[in-house]
């Protein structure tokens, strides 16, 4: 090639970088362009991670541990109106509650609802004693879950996510864990809502919101699940679609995990769109 | 623009087949019909490779033709310094594009039937020659040869404007887009004075500015990135000192856009600073962005800026401070509400480092 048409090559070729400069290729490694957004992070643009931190470094989960006990739910004999008794550990559960007693008893469906939107732990144990048992038994099934959906860097040992000395999981196992969990359609209804009720066959109402503040304040928030606990700090699962592009974040001990949220899926949706 | 000289050479030498044509018109002009050989080369081609090579061409010349060799073909290449002997012409010529290019060529009648002869063209910094040669095969009508040749020129004519309009085109998306290494020199094609400094002036504006100074530098070595020290140095001016005096506007005047684009983590006093507070942008982010939870936003106006900041803080280098983020909340997991106070607080502190 002559050198002037390879300089002219080349002023294309620079244009044309500069043009996508600070966006990785899909088929590149997911770069940390956002050092301090949280200790672990992931942010995928229709499944292709684009942006980490430490993807793959083992974290407290914090509640985001209750995607898993949905899915785990889920997928095991499913019945959205059985009637769940509140056991007694469920009824004395601490951190983000409904109020509900021991001795209870609401539909599966409702919990559900209220374990996911409003991280309720109440809600969470009564489900998880009533689906296996006990606790114990019902984390034996999440990590069988776990490692079946290749979730080699994850251990539970609670099913609300509790702190426990080994429970960890990591944000690329996160992000396979939402995007399975997502497939379910009762889960996908579940996590957009904003608010809602639980109705006790006892009679009594409890209300809740949720936890996701993304939720009607970002366009195309679609919601999934928060955590916090001292060992994991503030975390986040997120979900926003607009048109056709869909962008999934995970954020691990985040200390401004809304702002950084919205940060990071808006300039998401600014790469998706320059490509 | 090689590509269209050497479409034009064929033509060229045409023209000075039928040079004597130029002559008054008649119905009817006995001719000479020639077979042209002409052979293209290209100083500094590698071994091995060849110029695209024309078939021979059948050329009607004039008969007892007395002009010069060439006349002025589309308007695009002037002959010149024209000498004819008894049995050769040797001629110089220029013609414009882009870029220009120069030469002289020769030929020598060899009896009445044949010739031989060279054209040397500059094309910028190619030298490229074609060998000439033709005989004499028969007689022919040399007005349709004009006519002919008349068509020739007009479709050279346009093809020569219509590149031109594709440079002025180029050269003014460059401008357009700020991408100053489409406009150097050695970018391939020779862009007007004109456009350089229509692009150093438009460098000079926040609206010129915002779109040069979030380039990072290219990644791969031999390219260009069309970032500000791109831009500076393309226009020989200090690109630092450029947006102190914008940002320093900008901030007196608010244009939040701008500092948004061109100003946030950059020094008042120009360079990397070595305190928030000397950022450009930094009081309007402690009075409008500071503080702000997520859920009791920033005022309207302050949205996009105060966004921008986050994003700012969120790219900078974790140091000491912000490796351990965390870790302070009560240990239960999930709290209903976060503790917006202390939030705000840990959110000031991280956004502006004090």
């Amino acid at each position: 090639m002559i050198p002037a048409a390879r300089r002219a090559l080349l002023s294309v070729l620079a244009a044309l970088l500069a043009l996508g400069a600070g966006v990785a290729a899909a088929s590149e490694p997911a770069v940390d362009l956002f050092p301090r957004a949280a200790s672990g992070y992931i942010v995928a643009i229709n499944g292709k991670p684009r942006w980490a931190r430490a993807p793959d470094s083992p974290r407290a989960p914090a509640s985001l541990t209750k995607v898993l006990t949905a899915l785990v739910l889920l997928e095991h004999d499913w019945q959205p109106h059985a009637e769940i008794v509140v056991g007694q550990r469920a009824g004395r559960a601490s951190g983000a509650r409904l109020g509900l007693r021991t001795g209870e008893r609401a539909y599966a469906v409702e919990l559900l609802e209220a374990m996911l939107v409003a991280s309720a732990n109440d809600a969470c144990l009564a489900l998880a004693e009533a689906s296996a048992g006990s606790a114990l038994a019902f984390v034996e099934r999440m990590n069988q879950r776990a490692a079946s959906l290749g979730m080699t860097a994850s251990h539970f040992e609670d099913p609300c996510g509790f702190d426990q000395p080994h429970q960890v999981t990591t944000p690329n196992d996160l992000l396979r864990l939402t995007e399975v969990a997502l497939s379910h359609p009762a889960f996908a209804q579940a996590i957009a809502q904003a608010r809602g009720e639980v109705h006790t066959l006892g009679g009594r109402k409890l209300s809740y919101t949720t936890s996701n503040l993304l939720l009607g304040r970002l366009e195309g928030a679609q919601g999934v699940k928060t955590g916090q606990t001292s060992n994991a700090g503030r975390c986040l699962i997120g979900l926003v679609t607009r048109g056709t592009t869909q962008v999934i974040i995970v954020l691990l001990d985040a200390p401004d995990r809304w702002w950084t949220a919205a940060v990071l899926i808006e300039e998401a949706f600014r790469a998706a769109k320059s490509g | 623009m090689i590509a269209l000289v050497i479409r034009l050479l064929p033509a060229m030498l045409a023209l000075a087949l039928s040079a004597s044509l130029a002559a008054a018109a008649q119905p009817k002009e006995p001719g000479d019909l020639w077979e042209v050989v002409n052979e293209m080369s290209m100083a500094g081609m590698p071994v091995g490779m060849q110029m695209p090579q024309r078939p021979p061409q059948k050329i009607c010349r004039a008969r007892n033709s007395d002009q010069p060799p060439v006349g002025d073909n589309d308007g695009r290449c002037e002959m010149y310094d024209v000498h004819r002997s008894a049995s050769s012409f040797a001629w110089k010529m220029r013609c414009q594009g882009n870029p220009p290019s120069t030469g002289s060529g020769e030929m020598t009648y060899e009896g009445r039937d044949s010739y031989k002869g060279t054209i040397n063209m500059a094309v910028g910094s190619q030298q490229m020659t074609m060998k000439l040669a033709g005989k004499r095969i028969g007689e022919c009508d040399a007005t349709e040869s004009k006519r002919q040749v008349a068509a020739v020129q007009q479709r050279a004519a346009a093809a020569q404007q219509q590149a031109s309009d594709a440079f002025a085109a180029m050269c003014k998306g460059a401008v357009d887009t700020m991408m100053s290494q489409s406009l150097r020199p050695d970018a391939g094609y020779k862009c007007d004075a004109k456009y350089k400094g229509d692009f150093c002036s438009r460098l000079q504006t926040p609206e010129g500015f915002a779109i040069v100074a979030p380039r990072k530098p290219a990644q791969i070595a031999g390219l260009q990135s069309g970032d500000l020290k791109e831009a500076s140095e393309f226009c020989g001016v200090n690109g630092d000192e450029i947006r102190v005096r914008l940002c320093q506007r900008a901030e007196q005047q608010e244009s939040l856009d701008f500092l948004a684009s061109s100003c946030l983590g950059h020094a008042r006093t120009g360079g990397t600073p070595s305190a928030k507070a000397d950022s450009f942008g930094s009081t309007i982010v402690a009075r409008e962005c500071a503080g702000r939870t997520f859920s009791s936003p920033p005022a309207q106006q302050y949205r996009s800026f105060c966004s921008a900041a986050a994003r700012q803080n969120l790219m900078q280098p974790v140091t000491a401070d912000a490796s351990n983020p965390g870790a302070t909340v009560a240990d239960k997991p999930e709290e209903k509400k976060d503790d917006t106070t202390a939030r705000a607080k840990k959110m000031l502190k991280d956004i502006f480092n004090r």
